[in-house]
């Protein structure tokens, strides 16, 4: 899955929440989402952390714009 | 450049610069991306590198990882802050040691009729007066007070927590100019209860030029950009975006500069007690040397001495003591209101700052030079 935040600095912020919290992610750059008006940046993490980012994210007032699943590439 | 220079002009920027830091910047280049743009490798790496500088000087200043903004200099800094905090028809409060930094973006603002500007007296000697002098001038109608946290011209340091904590009762926002007191003095943001702080960081921190740093209080609510551009983020909106830090940060970092600062800021070291040492020793034999006339001094500054001799022109006498391989400023400093409130407005002041790798026989060395002028 694909959390999907406002900016770099947002994301990257969220990933070292996460990672105190022994929650790996991985940042990219995040496919085109209504809520972002365009670009942003995006935490890759397996499904089942996902609901346990969202509380983490929340709890520090970090605005997670949207969830995505993840497309595999070809 | 000379063996023998005597470089004490760390007021202006400081030198050398930090070795590590300019060796981790220019490594960087090989393999720096635009930060916060594409998806490569060299991009994202550029990212995490701006974001851990950020990080800690969130950690350093406490202040919210978002809200360290970087700028390309310290007037940048103080304009945008200035520009995003004031309330327009208001009085803007400031000090009468402010720096053009802060006194032309405000003066400019008042002849436009957008603001009103007053400023209050300083004391050399008592922060109780300072302290007075400010609440008689803080009255209903300010709505921001600018503070520089030490005089460029002569180092005094200002109560600025007691100055913030009065301007927060009633009602005003603070924005500190921190450009001198930046990697002498530590300042803790949010704990102080400070809207907006500005950092020169190529003077005391001794970083790159074009990586100051502008950093909002958790309670500030900074409006109008100064400057509006690519962010990175959001491309498809006409707007700059509504969040910290990318909101004033329109345009391409200088991720280099950034990678050094962070460096930099590993070297930082609040206990250089030799630095203001040295200060004193040169502030007592200047009082003793015969035609020589020390200005500003006061109970509390930084390694920052402004002086005058025998009646000379300062920027006359700044040039002689260049010819002799002495690096300092004559002239007025970018400092008007300094000046004039410690009477040297008429010819200006030559000003000596030292910095964390002057030495004792620099000083000795200054002291001799000076006295055969």
């Amino acid at each position: 899955m694909i959390l999907v935040f406002s900016s770099i600095t947002y994301a990257l912020k969220a990933r070292d929440l996460l990672s105190r919290a022994s929650i790996s992610s991985e940042l990219i750059r995040s496919p085109r989402v209504r809520e972002i008006r365009g670009c942003g940046y995006g935490l890759k993490l397996q499904n089942d952390s996902v609901e346990s980012a969202k509380t983490i994210c929340s709890a520090s007032g970090i605005r997670i714009l949207s969830t995505l699943e993840d497309v595999k590439r070809r | 450049m000379r063996s023998d220079l005597i470089y004490f002009d760390n007021a202006a920027t400081s030198f050398p610069r930090s070795r590590r830091a300019l060796d981790e910047m220019r490594r960087f280049y090989n393999y720096c991306g635009n930060a916060g743009r594409s998806g490569h490798s060299l991009s994202m790496n550029s990212g995490e590198a701006v974001f851990e500088c950020r990080r800690k000087l969130s950690d350093h200043y406490g202040c919210e990882t978002e809200r360290v903004v970087f700028v390309p200099s310290a007037t940048i800094g103080l304009n945008t802050a200035i520009r995003s905090l004031v309330r327009e028809g208001s009085t803007v409060l400031i000090s009468d040691l402010e720096h053009n930094a802060v006194l032309r973006p405000l003066a400019l603002m008042h002849s436009r009729a957008e603001i009103k500007l007053k400023t209050f007296k300083t004391d050399r000697f008592s922060d109780h007066k300072t302290l007075s002098s400010f609440k008689n001038e803080l009255c209903g109608d300010v709505s921001l007070v600018v503070v520089t946290h030490a005089s460029n011209l002569f180092g005094q340091v200002l109560p600025i927590e007691l100055i913030a904590k009065e301007a927060k009762a009633a009602g005003a926002s603070v924005i500190i100019d921190a450009a001198q007191s930046g990697g002498y003095l530590h300042l803790d943001v949010d704990d102080a209860g400070l809207d907006a702080v500005v950092l020169a960081t190529h003077k005391g921190i001794g970083a790159p030029f074009g990586c100051s740093v502008l950093m909002f209080g958790k309670n500030a609510s900074p409006r109008d950009t100064l400057i509006a551009g690519g962010t990175g983020s959001a491309s498809l909106s006409s707007n700059m975006p509504e969040g910290l830090p990318d909101r004033f940060e329109a345009g391409t970092l200088d991720a280099p500069a950034i990678v050094g600062l962070s460096y930099a800021m590993d070297e930082v070291d609040y206990n250089v007690y030799d630095v203001f040492s040295l200060a004193e020793y040169l502030r007592d034999e200047l009082r003793m040397m015969k035609g020589v006339e020390l200005h500003g001094e006061s109970a509390l500054a930084l390694p920052v001495i402004a002086f005058t001799k025998d009646g000379l022109d300062s920027e006359s006498l700044a040039a002689m003591l260049n010819e002799r391989g002495v690096c300092a400023r004559g002239g007025y400093h970018c400092a008007p209101l300094a000046h004039r409130a410690i009477g040297t407005i008429e010819h200006g002041a030559v000003r000596v700052s030292l910095g964390k790798h002057n030495t004792l026989d620099e000083c000795r060395r200054f002291i001799d030079i000076l006295n055969a002028i």
